[in-house]
């Protein structure tokens, strides 16, 4: 059993005792978890772990001291304290520090299921016997990993704030090769309920994948109509999208969002009118967590005090209808703007549209249809006057995800994929400038 | 509450029950870590923790167990100088300093039972949650097995009793947290003289592994591994044309004390530092074409890593990591080992755990091997992959190469990526003799952003500065270059490798491989070198 709310209100409140500091925090995480890995149509590796981890930071005039350590024995949480004490009184004061997180407000975000939390190594063989066997007998060679677990979250402060949250996640991913290895399919699902992932489902996708991949043929690089599976758009846009976000990158001339000569382009039209990107923690296609980073008393201003967590969750607006509406203001950047900060950029939306991927498909005169982003990955196939011709080989691209978000065409209804909850996207011109050989 | 010593031995030697440390749920609650700090538990006390697990397992029916003790203790001393909002390059500075510590203690036990792995870990160090866990682990593996195809086949390894620890003169926790702040201080002073420097980041990092390994085998082997990785970059900012450059001192991280910060140079190069960064934004882009490249130690240590370090992995090569790191161009084993022309003649590369000051350098692996080296690719022909113990049969080889490796307590040891590192060129042959046979070139340092496709064969490398060369000569700084090529045109491409004095061994802290995720160190040392004939880009 995880901690409860009352155990971790005990943990906190004696912990935070133990300093005379004015402004002292804590952050507790709480975790079991395990897994199947499978390779070569068999398991490799399985595993169960309980993890613990529980930080302490104490401020005196300013300066902080964090440590870290994975138990909860009065012994051991008070020598944490008195070191993280010592070495507050080693550190010149912060500039950056705005004072320790008043009270907040906490979503309650519906993310736990008592069914994830016990589902263990026999519970997830159906699951890997979905895409091992059929993968064994068509001569395909499967890969895959299906995990569970289940976290218990806790902060406090000196000043009053106290959260706790439980949360459950379960994930599943699958490979399949063709024998001659030149067809490769991939699919992959993550729910905090673990009866919501589709073993089975997902198996027949990379299956299937993987037979239409095989026997490319090559096509030149250049520029084509592309349609990006909505996890080729998660990995194109998690990566840079939440470092762009951040208002003092973006003051500082660092950001996509820096404006020529100085200055934010906040209220700019930034990209195409149909890309709306939202934060929402109480998105039920993916859940987020109550509290963000930016909870140090150093203000998270991309200072150290930024990784603490504690700032309260909410929904959020980026950029609406192409037009750049928000940016997010650490403590000590929004106080520097006089202004309240902002909900950090979690659990991103991108808003889709009305398609489906057979009419993005269909619509499309000559293209290419992609599942997975890096290089191209586990399926590439050209369109041609509306229909799957055949699959090509892999391409590399040096695109900006501005190109992108520009450039679109037509979307799907969003779905979760990854971290986020991205539609397919159809977008025209996008530049591939090199072959692959690799599958 | 403390502990002393008789009270430790009670509790991992008596039965359990007599809760010795009060906890702040009122009793041993699960989620109450108990266990003991006072002092580092000595051999016997270890070794009767344990046997818990060892004899545990023979009596559930494994045919092999181990278990690892271990505790890591991490320190970061950050500082970070930025302006003050809106007061540019030229105005008001924040020096915002940060130290961190971080501990955790805890055990992993490995089974095999009916010929699968079976594996679980916990925090807490008591004999009942290691005869618990052992349990687990074994229950684990005999679910299983159902699926298990061929059984695992463990390579024969010798057992030992035996202690290793990193060499080093200082130890970095001793050191005291002001010194390193004020070298931090002083660093960023000069990297800021330049005009122009925007912002100054640094950052030194410790980080030491305490290990206890026991196997069935009768293994039983200690271990401290110290890792001291210091770093810092200057960033200039052009606001006109919305253009940064981050120029960084690309330090070696090593398996060595405080004394590498006090001989790395830090403070040495800062100045430059600062003012390249200034001149990068300022540097014209390259012109694209076929190019000749020098690439610089701190450079082609990341190239290394990708093209050689990956591919050579048995993992990849045999589809282990094919759901997420990926798998190998080099495959099938019995027609690339010893065959393939991986690069030009002068091209010998080793996998190596025992090289002095390398980060992956140890005693013995997470299997109990002994560490060793071997060539990887020998006068350019690719002779032997990285493997483990459950591994070796795979290629027909009766030992481990000793690259198993567990980033935590509480994760599953598997195929890690030893040092892989380029051996110098013949004596007598500088950096300005590479240079100097050069007629349209570009000199590269440091790692800039990259891609590189699973298979490892495709690949295109930016880096942290650039200058041309022209006509056998060094010139200006130039800006915006990458170079692509597959991996073995390129490595056939190279037609010099400065000697000795030039090696450098530079390395990487945190690559990520595995499902959950594990991070691993490794170094790959090499001497500058010559390649002829790359595609190079402009990225702008």
């Amino acid at each position: 059993m995880l901690p409860t709310e009352k155990e971790c209100r005990r943990i906190t409140e004696r912990a935070l005792g133990l300093t005379s500091a004015a402004d002292a925090s804590m952050s507790m995480s709480f975790g079991r978890s395990s897994n199947t890995r499978f390779a070569n149509n068999e398991i490799t590796t399985s595993g169960a772990a309980e993890t613990v981890s529980v930080t302490v930071s104490v401020t005196k005039d300013g300066r902080t001291g964090r440590v870290t350590l994975n138990e909860t024995t009065d012994a051991a949480l008070e020598r944490a304290m008195k070191r993280a004490e010592e070495l507050a009184a080693l550190l010149p004061p912060d500039p950056e520090y705005v004072g320790p997180l008043p009270p907040q407000k906490y979503l309650a975000i519906p993310a736990d299921d008592p069914a994830t939390e016990s589902f263990a190594a026999a519970g997830r063989l159906p699951g890997v016997r979905a895409v091992v066997e059929p993968a064994a007998k068509e001569n395909m060679n499967s890969s895959g990993f299906f995990e569970n677990g289940a976290d218990a979250l806790c902060v406090a402060n000196k000043a009053g704030n106290f959260g706790y949250f439980r949360r459950t996640t379960a994930s599943y991913s699958a490979t399949v090769r063709t024998d001659d290895g030149t067809g490769s399919g991939w699919a992959e699902d993550a729910s905090y309920k673990v009866s919501e992932i589709g073993a089975a489902e997902l198996a027949a996708t990379a299956l299937r994948k993987a037979r239409e991949s095989a026997g490319p043929k090559k096509l030149d690089p250049g520029d084509y109509t592309v349609v990006l599976e909505p996890a080729a758009v998660a990995n194109l846009l998690g990566f840079n999208i939440g470092f762009a976000l951040s208002a003092r990158a973006a003051e500082e001339g660092r950001s996509y969002f820096s404006k020529k000569g100085g200055g934010v382009m906040v209220g700019e039209k930034v990209f195409h009118e149909s890309v709306t990107m939202r934060s929402d923690p109480l998105d039920r296609r993916r859940p987020g967590t109550p509290w963000g980073g930016g909870g140090g008393g150093g203000g998270g201003g991309g200072g150290f005090g930024g990784a603490e967590p504690g700032l309260a969750s909410a929904p959020m607006t980026w950029i609406e209808k192409g037009v750049l509406r928000n940016l997010f203001y650490d403590r000590y950047w929004a106080k520097k703007n006089d202004r309240e900060p902002t909900p950090a950029a979690q659990n991103l939306v991108l808003e889709g549209g009305k398609e489906t991927l057979a009419s993005l498909i269909a619509s499309t005169e000559r293209g290419l249809l992609i599942t997975l982003t890096g290089l191209t990955r586990d399926g590439v196939w050209l369109i041609e006057n509306g229909k799957i011709a055949h699959p090509v080989m892999n391409f590399r691209f040096n695109e900006s995800p501005g190109v992108l978000l520009n450039n679109i065409v037509g979307m799907t209804p969003a779905v979760r994929s990854g971290n986020a909850v991205v539609p397919a996207i159809k977008a025209a011109n996008f530049t591939f400038s090199s072959l692959s050989d690799a599958v | 509450m403390k502990l002393t010593r008789r009270e430790f031995i009670r509790t991992v030697g008596a039965t359990a029950g007599a809760a010795v440390v009060t906890d702040l749920l009122g009793g041993p609650g699960i989620w109450t870590i108990q266990r003991l700090e006072a002092a580092p538990l000595t051999p016997s006390e270890l070794k009767t923790l344990a046997d818990v697990a060892l004899d545990q397992a023979k009596k559930l029916g494994c045919s092999y167990a181990d278990i690892r003790i271990n505790r890591y203790r991490n320190q970061t001393v950050l500082l970070r100088t930025s302006p003050d909002r809106g007061a540019g390059a030229t105005g008001k500075v924040n020096h915002v300093p940060g130290a961190t510590e971080s501990e955790s203690f805890g055990f992993g036990v490995r089974v095999l039972h009916s010929g699968t792995w079976g594996f679980a870990a916990s925090p807490r160090v008591t004999r009942d949650e290691i005869a618990r866990v052992t349990a687990e682990a074994t229950g684990i593996a005999r679910a299983n097995a159902a699926l298990q195809k061929r059984p695992v086949q463990l390579a024969t390894v010798p057992a030992y009793q035996d202690r290793y620890v990193t060499p080093f003169d200082k130890n970095p926790f001793d050191v005291p947290i002001q010194d390193k702040l004020a070298l931090l201080q002083s660093v960023h002073e000069a990297a800021r003289k330049t005009a122009g420097v925007m912002s100054v980041n640094s950052s030194l990092v410790f980080r030491s592994e305490d290990k206890y390994f026991a196997s069935t085998e009768g293994s039983y082997i200690s271990q401290l591994i110290m890792q001291t990785a210091p770093s810092f970059s200057a960033t200039a900012v052009d606001f006109m044309s919305r253009k940064n450059k981050t120029r960084s001192f690309q330090v070696q991280p090593m398996t060595a004390g405080y004394e590498h910060i006090e001989r790395c140079g830090l403070l040495e190069n800062a100045e430059r530092i600062g003012a390249e960064a200034v001149e990068h934004l300022k540097a014209p882009s390259v012109t694209p074409g076929v190019k000749d490249l020098v690439l610089m130690p701190s450079h082609l240590a990341l190239t290394i890593h990708e093209s050689i370090g990956h591919s050579t992995e048995l993992d990849r090569a045999l589809g282990y990591e094919a759901n997420y790191a990926g798998t190998s161009f080099l495959a099938p084993p019995e027609k690339v080992m010893g065959k393939l022309q991986f690069g030009s003649k002068l091209v010998n590369v080793q996998g190596d755990r025992t090289l002095p000051q390398a980060m992956a350098t140890v005693g013995y692996d997470d299997d109990g091997v002994k560490a060793t080296s071997w060539d990887i690719i020998k006068d350019g022909v690719f002779m032997a992959y990285q493997t483990m113990r459950d591994q070796a049969h795979l290629v027909g080889e009766k030992a481990s190469r000793g690259c198993c490796n567990a980033d935590s307590f509480d994760s599953i040891p598997f195929q890690r990526m030893p040092n892989v590192w380029l051996k110098p060129g013949p004596d007598g042959t500088s950096l300005d003799d590479l240079i100097a046979q050069v007629q349209d070139g570009v000199l590269i340092e440091g790692r800039g952003s990259y891609s590189i496709d699973q298979q490892r064969y495709n690949f295109q490398f930016g880096g942290d500065a650039f200058w041309e060369i022209k006509n056998g000569k060094k010139g200006a700084m130039i800006a915006d270059v990458a170079y692509q090529a597959k991996t073995t045109d390129f490595w056939n491409a190279c037609a010099g490798i400065a000697d000795q004095r030039y090696w450098q061994n530079f390395g990487l802290t945190n690559d990520g491989k595995g499902q959950p995720s594990q991070t691993n160190a490794m170094s790959h040392g090499c001497s500058p070198s010559l390649f002829r004939g790359i595609n190079v880009l402009r990225t702008e």
